[in-house]
């Protein structure tokens, strides 16, 4: 258990570093992030989709045994379980700082607008939430039938959830970049190679934590690095035509967000931190499943994992970077954003939160099981 | 019932920023934050260069999606055609800033709701015209009521040639601009 100890430690720092960045926030408002009038949204809207998409991947990883009856991954569902409601609470945490007015969302209720893909946004998340809790309560009560029954109505909550996340971007007409129907699927997909990660990593840190270890990572570990290579490529393989095609079209705002991430501001950003840690290295670490060891595979998840940070910062920006054509022929200037040391102390401590709330409950719930 | 629009004559702007400090006494605004905007551009080739000036701001669309993106309705539009941002009802998401394409949104940053022109809302119902329009030394702006045939701006509409901004949008903006 001295790992487990000097890991509570790390992220109990890592999260006091991010209730400083939530304080400043708190304090300063805007004045601390790196958002402008051109650029509104910035890395806290990321971590939320880190944190959302996350979730729902892990959600839709269990749905393999709950749902689809697949046994070999039993033993991920109840973690996988646990670590989405985490992680969508992280993403609350994140879009909370990001919210201007956060108290007036009451408002959400008394006068909603149903046109709103963010209305929709929060009342989807909302209602996953609140089954993936029933879902979990129910467990803790040995109910499995109504663990089932959760579960389904959960997993179709979350693919609505995440979707329409997408469909929040998708809906941005003003940026042609975002927009149309392809960022929903997107998403999903983004989710699932989240979700894999994170189960990996989890199940990873098991093995090595044996005989305590009640994770049955042997035999899922290779299976969850198969499937973490499908959702790679399926994610490198999405990227590749949705901007070759926003190249070849030329497209006015679409064009220009891909340039933003090719050669424009965000390329090195793009191809360093998204193509090569989101898609390359892990393809590399994969590729082989013949080869598969733990270390690889860890490695392989974390590193796919920071990647896929990136890409979800490039992809928020990339929208925003290129410029509004408001003046026909206007010569155009890229927008510019840089994150500030708030909004990296808010991402380090949600990822400090998620490690320190996972270790939490694996030593509550899942040891002191396995103990007894 | 009235319907609020403006006719923007941009050949005879200046470049002053008169439209703009004029808005920001009026509402009282801090010297970063402004309703209004003016466009800068060169157009044409040596030697024959211009320097074109455009006064851009919130285009009170009929077809506005700042309101439709908006989660509370704090974006709402009046029967008179102004769109207008009921500060209560504000989360602070600021989808509407993304969803504008003419990137009229300012954020406040002490009261965190992304601003924009109200169209002088509480002073046009009373028969003033908005400080911007009153203000400029050369006409650039022309407000009235769009269902008035007897407005000037309606007689101006009907006498000149004139575009609206992305029109290829659907907003359906109320703003026009006299083409050069």
């Amino acid at each position: 258990m001295d790992s487990a100890v000097t890991w509570k430690r790390v992220s109990l720092l890592m999260m006091l570093l991010g209730a400083v960045g939530a304080g400043a926030i708190l304090l300063f408002g805007e004045d601390v992030l790196g958002t402008t009038d051109g650029v509104p949204w910035g890395s806290l809207i990321a971590t939320y989709l880190f944190f959302a998409a996350a979730s729902v991947g892990l959600t839709l990883m269990a749905s393999l045994w709950y749902v689809f009856g697949v046994e070999a991954f039993k033993p991920l569902t109840k973690r996988a379980l646990y670590l989405a409601i985490i992680s969508v609470l992280m993403g609350f945490g994140a879009i909370g700082l990001e919210l201007g007015r956060p108290l007036n969302m009451f408002w959400l209720i008394f006068s909603p607008n149903f046109s709103s893909a963010i209305w929709w946004m929060g009342t989807l998340y909302a209602v996953y939430l609140g089954f993936r809790i029933l879902c979990v309560y129910c467990i803790y009560k040995n109910d499995e039938r109504k663990v089932l029954t959760f579960s389904r109505i959960t997993v179709v909550a979350g693919l609505l959830a995440v979707s329409n996340l997408g469909s929040v971007f998708g809906n941005a007409q003003a940026r042609p970049f975002w927009q149309g129907a392809a960022m929903p699927i997107y998403f999903i997909i983004v989710a699932l190679l989240t979700g894999a990660a994170i189960l990996i990593i989890t199940f990873a840190m098991l093995e090595k934590a044996k005989p305590l270890g009640s994770g049955n990572g042997e035999a899922l570990l290779p299976l969850l690095g198969r499937l973490l290579l499908y959702f790679v490529v399926a994610f490198g393989f999405f990227k590749f035509w949705y901007l070759s095609n926003s190249i070849y079209g030329v497209n006015p705002g679409t064009y220009e967000g891909a340039k933003v991430l090719l050669s424009g501001p965000l390329s090195l950003q793009f191809w360093v931190m998204e193509v090569g840690l989101a898609i390359m290295v892990p393809l590399f670490l994969l590729a082989r499943p013949n080869s598969y060891t733990n270390g690889k595979l860890l490695w392989a998840a974390l590193i796919s994992l920071a990647g896929v940070f990136f890409a979800h910062q490039n992809f928020v920006l990339a929208g925003q970077l290129a410029p509004l054509q408001v003046i026909p022929g206007d010569t155009l200037m890229y927008q510019q954003y840089q994150a500030m040391p708030a909004e990296w102390s808010i991402i380090i401590g949600g990822i400090g939160a998620l490690i320190y709330f996972s270790l939490w409950v694996e030593q509550k719930y899942f040891r002191s099981t396995a103990a007894a | 019932m009235a319907k609020y629009g403006m006719l923007i004559d941009a050949g005879r702007c200046t470049g002053c920023g008169a439209c703009r400090i004029a808005c920001q006494m009026q509402w009282q605004l801090p010297p970063e934050i402004a309703y209004n905007r003016l466009e800068h551009r060169e157009k044409g080739t040596y030697p024959k260069v211009k320097w074109e000036i455009t006064p851009v701001q919130c285009q009170h669309c009929d077809n506005p999606p700042c309101l439709h993106v908006c989660p509370t309705g704090a974006t709402y539009k009046r029967s008179d055609g102004i769109v207008l941002i009921d500060h209560k009802k504000c989360i602070g998401c600021k989808y509407c800033m993304v969803a504008c394409p003419y990137g009229a949104r300012t954020l406040d940053h002490e009261k965190m709701v992304p601003e924009k022109c109200r169209f002088c809302a509480d002073y046009v119902v009373q028969g003033q015209q908005p400080p911007c329009v009153s203000t400029c030394m050369n006409e650039v702006r022309v407000f009235g009521d769009l269902e008035d045939p007897n407005s000037k701006i309606n007689k101006l509409l009907a006498t000149g040639s004139v575009y609206q901004l992305l029109p290829e949008r659907g907003t359906q903006p109320r703003i026009y601009y006299v083409k050069r």
